[in-house]
């Protein structure tokens, strides 16, 4: 997933980065709309948040078209989407620990 | 109720899950080193969302206080306009800017007032650049390509002092038309038709004729103090008044040969030196007010033949020169 040589290592380490930032993006943007639906922040609160992530996106967005990196974020973060989703499978339903085990048995 | 499997559950789901329930840890753990425990460490956390947090009593106050002394910092921090100035427009934006060896794009706040066009980044709080209207001589937006292959719309300005700056803004056509409206009402009518020279993105002076061609070429530098001759590589521009260097090393023109001063075009085979042995030279014989001075072109060899051919075929149209063919 993280495969990084020589000819890759702008596009694997700065995509590498930029996904992590994206998804602290991401995670800060559903704790604003949060924030907006509890009702606690003042009209003009409000306002600044939305454009100081809005101008988040655009400048992350920005900085992904400048250096050709668009696709080396989108596949570290499927990757780990892909992680976090069989980590999470697994945690849901123990048996298919079972089930791997009995395939792998097999195999054997 | 039976668990049922969510077919993609992503890291943003997982994030917003983990702060929205919160988390609490409750760690205590020896370090040790051969039986013998040597440093402890006893760990209390809780992790959440501010929201949940505030749900469950705590922050609350500590929430409130950040919010307003936010407020108070913002207050005090706004841009400062002229009294009476007022702002015309206002998106995101960013100015590309070089000083030695930092150059990068800038980004932050774009202001169209009625007197200035202002970049101004809040945090930390500084102009980024800013001009006065009445400054601003000529404006053309420009397509530029990305070494990506990507395709963007850059705005150009060239101002009073000689400058040629580029800003990138989220509606690049509502700036032009608005500045270009606001200086209509200035009585004053911006050149559209200049051709920045844009060599790397760094911009020097601007060439006010037509452009026939441009391309890569290496130009060999004349001595100067305890400086041999030099080959550097640059930008080569020929224009239907001029033929023009760009030095990338220096990044500023390096030579500037009016077409009715140049005498003679010839390419030659010659041995430059070090390992470039019997390269195809394109010599050009110009005459300057030292008498006649040489200057030696390099290129790749596809194209210097057409060089040699367009630069004569411009000269010889050129009234007024002392050309022998």
């Amino acid at each position: 997933m993280l495969d990084i040589d020589e000819g890759n290592l702008k596009q694997g380490m700065l995509g590498l980065v930029i996904a992590l930032v994206e998804i602290i993006k991401d995670a800060l943007k559903t704790q604003a709309f949060k924030r907006m639906e509890s009702g606690r922040l003042s009209e003009e609160e409000m306002n600044r948040l939305g454009e100081a992530l809005m101008e988040l996106d655009i400048a992350i967005n920005q900085i992904k078209e400048e250096h050709g990196v668009a696709e080396a974020v989108q596949s570290v973060r499927d990757g780990l989407d892909d992680i976090v989703d069989e980590v999470v499978d697994k945690m849901v339903n123990p048996e298919r620990w079972r089930e791997e085990l009995e395939t792998r048995n097999i195999k054997d | 109720m039976e668990a049922t499997r969510v077919r993609q559950a992503t890291i943003d789901d997982l994030l917003e899950r983990v702060l929205d329930k919160g988390i609490i840890l409750n760690l205590d753990l020896i370090i040790g080193v051969a039986g013998i425990p040597l440093i402890g460490i006893n760990l209390r956390a809780a992790i959440a969302s501010v929201e949940t947090m505030i749900e469950y009593g705590f922050m609350q106050s500590w929430d409130e206080k950040l919010r307003q002394d936010a407020a108070g910092e913002l207050r005090r921090k706004k841009l400062a306009l002229a009294p009476g100035e007022a702002i015309l427009l206002d998106m995101f934006g960013s100015h590309w800017y070089s000083d030695g060896i930092y150059r990068a794009w800038r980004p932050g706040r774009l202001y169209l007032t009625d007197r200035r066009l202002i970049l101004y980044r809040q945090e930390p709080a500084e102009v980024l650049f800013q001009t006065p209207l009445a400054e601003i001589q000529g404006l053309m937006v420009k397509e530029e390509t990305y070494f990506t292959g990507i395709q963007r719309d850059l705005l150009y300005l060239s101002l009073a002092a000689g400058e040629v700056v580029s800003l990138y803004a989220e509606d690049i056509g509502g700036l032009k038309s608005a500045l270009e409206e606001k200086m209509a009402a200035m009585g004053r009518v911006p050149a559209g038709d200049f051709i920045p020279f844009v060599r790397d993105r760094e911009i020097g002076d601007v060439i006010k004729e037509r452009t026939v061609a441009d391309g890569k070429m290496w130009y060999q530098v004349p001595s100067a103090g305890i400086y041999g001759p030099t080959w550097r590589s640059g930008w080569l521009y020929l224009t239907v008044e001029r033929l023009l260097w760009w030095s990338d090393f220096d990044r500023r023109l390096g030579l500037e040969i009016p077409l009715g001063k140049i005498q003679g075009i010839s390419l030659e085979t010659r041995d430059l030196g070090g390992f470039l042995h019997n390269r195809e030279v394109l010599t050009i014989v110009y005459r300057n007010h030292q008498g006649q001075e040489e200057a030696l072109f390099s290129g790749e060899k596809e194209i210097t033949p057409q060089w040699r051919r367009q630069i004569k075929e411009q000269v010889l149209d050129y009234e007024g020169g002392d050309f022998h063919a």
